[in-house]
């Protein structure tokens, strides 16, 4: 890109643009004054300006700036590649634009007008030219299509039926999960989600009630956990996708992640399969949390997060759980992002003692503890909708304190756990 | 336009390699989720004196008792196994013994509790526990886990969230109550048993009321059926072989005999319920 923007300087720079430096600010030198005649010094050339018209297809904020770094009018804001394409005057040389997923180099020659679509810079009647041959190939394909796909109902027919499909699909897959996709006509992928939903609800459902009297062998228990942890997860996920995509699918809409969101709200499980101190039952660990993350700056999110409450039960302790975290959006491309993100869960832990034999005796003072557990996780962020994801969410956690999950397990401190979080995003 | 027809379908031919791969990496990352940490046990021991007391309590976690009784004795004893967890071995040692079984005593009550810290509270497990105790004290067993007791003669009360138990011996009364795991007993004691699921044995060495409530098969060997008011429901399946009564059958079941003092009262949910003779062995003769 650089390469072809600086042939392209060399290509359409007039010979005076060439070689600026004689209108610099810089004091020319003494070898450099002798050979002219230094008594009367000729008056700085002037060079009309260029035309850069930004047009790039890619939606988002766009800055231009110049060699040295400053920064030239005002950012540009695209929302659509139909928007009329911006314009710039300025004088001849390079220029650098930033934009919302790289900085590209551009050129401005002297006189003419150029464009740049956003991977190129080329003359605006080619460009024009070229714009207007890739609308009509569009409109073509899409009437290409629509002649293959049905045998062309009349408008007033189709119109009413995609408006039905609209609330009809969605609500059909939540009530029956599948069920939507089989409105929409994909009888296929409609019996993959009915039968993967119910058949990991089926299973999820008998490996729990396996249960477990210490008999079993630790491989097959700790397939059993695992095998749950799956089932029992992917139900929903499944579920929530069939939804979603019934949606996605009748009003014919394609997913475009909100790359410019303010807030993320996430219902998460994490899990993990571990040891616990009864050397015949392992332990299945799981936590629901809550997360309300906002976009601070582009790609950069901060937030609370792993809100979650642990009744404890009669014997158990009460856990209150809250923490924070950042996480960087390292990759988005069409519906798939990659987060990093590092934070640390913070558990407030209240817990009463035995009561004593003695009846007449003051019972033990409730004790509260603070704990923490610090963690980096991975998030893979699949957009089901433009305000909704599937995320899966590998982390590594070293909890400086016993960390508690639901159900009154725990695992000690310093114990580095590998967990595995199933969420659910939407995005205002 | 029909959904078919969108341009979504090309990219899913050409996104066809995602699927599996995608696969492979969940079931990688599911694999890979996994505690890396230490156990550590710390063995114990103890006794205290039962002078005064009439009742000893057992509350405990969930563990595998052994309680032993043996005649008059005047002191009971306990020895077992703290297992805790943490990040290093040191750390799971230092866990396992911050744990303790503490002896409180409140009029003619004695009883034995653990005493956890809330933060190790929910990472120990008393791994077992043997306990030697008087025989004509009553014992009140609370917790989760196996329980076996031996040679205890006086009121044996033993309430579980889950496990089995099994009791030889007594005389005056057995009480056992688990939400889930077998129950056999033998005895000449009355018995009053609750079980979840699971099956109920019980061999009655003397006559006395028999009370069982189980979804389970149950099977009872009698020593002495002249003085029985037998009444059984929810039999799966009904069998009894008695020297004084005999059925085959399913459902219910009700009879008097002799002057019918005695209650065995059963109700299976469902189960296989035999009722036979108990084999006494014949007592040594002169030659």
């Amino acid at each position: 890109m650089l390469a072809s923007a600086i042939a392209l300087t060399l290509l359409f720079a007039p010979p005076d643009a060439a070689s600026p430096a004689p209108v610099s600010a810089s004091p020319p030198t003494d070898d450099a004054a002798e050979p002219q005649a230094p008594d009367a010094p000729e008056p700085p050339t002037l060079v009309p300006p260029g035309t850069l018209v930004l047009a790039p297809a890619q939606p988002g904020e766009y800055q231009v700036f110049d060699t040295d770094g400053r920064p030239v009018g005002a950012p540009l804001t695209r929302d659509d590649a139909a928007d009329p394409p911006d314009e710039l005057q300025l004088p001849p040389g390079v220029y650098f634009v930033h934009g919302p997923e790289s900085v590209d180099p551009v050129v401005v020659a002297s006189g003419l007008r150029l464009a740049w679509d956003g991977e190129r810079v080329l003359p605006v009647e080619v460009w024009s030219a070229n714009r207007a041959a890739a609308e009509a190939a569009r409109a073509e394909e899409t009437l290409a299509a629509a002649a293959v796909a049905e045998p062309v109902p009349p408008p007033s027919a189709s119109a009413p039926t995609h408006r039905w499909r609209a609330w009809a699909s969605p609500l059909a897959s939540t009530l029956v999960p599948g069920l939507g996709q089989f409105l929409n006509g994909q009888g296929g992928k409609g019996t993959g989600l009915l039968f993967g939903t119910v058949g990991s609800m089926i299973a999820a459902s008998a490996l729990f009630r396996l249960g477990n009297d210490g008999t079993r062998p630790l491989p097959a228990e700790y397939a059993r956990l695992i095998g749950y942890g799956v089932f029992s997860s992917a139900a929903p996920l499944l579920w929530i996708y069939a939804i979603t995509d019934a949606y996605r699918v009748a009003t014919n809409k394609e997913v475009e992640p909100k790359l410019d969101h303010r807030l993320r709200l996430s219902v998460t499980r994490m899990m993990t399969v571990g040891f616990r101190a009864d050397t015949r039952r392992p332990g299945f660990y799981d936590d629901w949390s809550i997360s309300l993350m906002g976009q601070a700056a582009r790609r950069f999110s901060v937030g609370v997060s792993d809100l979650s409450v642990k009744p404890g039960g009669s014997e158990g302790p009460q856990v209150w759980q809250l923490g924070a975290r950042v996480d960087y959006r390292v990759f988005d491309r069409k519906r798939l992002w990659v987060d990093l993100a590092a934070g640390s869960i913070v558990q407030i832990v209240a817990s009463g003692g035995r009561a004593p034999l003695d009846p007449d005796a003051a019972r033990p003072r409730r004790v509260i503890k603070l704990g923490a557990v610090p963690y980096a996780q991975l998030d893979l962020r699949y957009f089901v909708l433009d305000r909704v994801s599937l995320d899966l969410t590998p982390r590594v956690a070293i909890p400086l304190t016993t960390r508690y999950y639901s159900a009154n397990r725990a695992l000690p401190r310093y114990a580095t756990e590998l967990e595995l979080g199933l969420n659910l995003s939407t995005y205002f | 336009m029909d959904p078919r027809a969108t341009p979504s379908c090309p990219r899913t031919r050409r996104l066809s390699w995602a699927a599996p791969v995608a696969a492979l990496v969940l079931g990688a990352l599911v694999l890979g989720a996994c505690v890396f940490g230490f156990r550590g046990d710390v063995e114990f021991a103890d006794e205290a004196s039962l002078a005064g007391l009439d009742t000893v309590q057992l509350h405990l976690p969930a563990t595998e008792l052994i309680l032993t009784g043996e005649g008059t004795r005047s002191f009971v004893d306990w020895q077992g196994t703290w297992v805790s967890l943490g990040g290093s071995g040191d750390d799971a040692l230092a866990s396992a013994r911050k744990a303790e079984l503490t002896w409180e005593t409140w009029g003619a009550v004695g009883r034995l509790s653990p005493v956890l810290p809330v933060e190790i509270r929910e990472i120990t497990s008393l791994d077992h526990l043997d306990v030697q105790t008087a025989g004509d004290l009553a014992h009140e067993i609370v917790g989760t886990g196996d329980v076996f007791v031996s040679g205890v003669d006086a009121y044996v009360s033993v309430d579980l969230d889950g496990g089995s138990v099994e009791i030889l011996g007594g005389t005056e009364q057995l009480r056992v109550t688990t939400a889930r795991g077998s129950v056999r007993l033998s005895t000449s004691a009355a018995v009053d048993v609750y079980s979840g699921i699971g099956t109920v044995t019980v061999n009655a060495e003397a006559a006395r009321d028999l009370v069982i409530d189980t979804t389970g098969s149950v099977t009872v060997m009698l020593a002495d059926v002249d003085n029985y008011d037998i009444d059984i429901e929810g039999a799966g399946e009904l069998v009894i072989e008695l020297d004084t009564a005999a059925h085959v059958g399913a459902g219910s079941y009700r009879r008097s005999i002799g002057p019918a003092t005695n209650k065995l009262h059963i109700r299976a949910g469902g189960g296989r319920v035999e009722l036979g003779m108990l084999a006494v062995p014949d007592p040594p003769t002169d030659p």
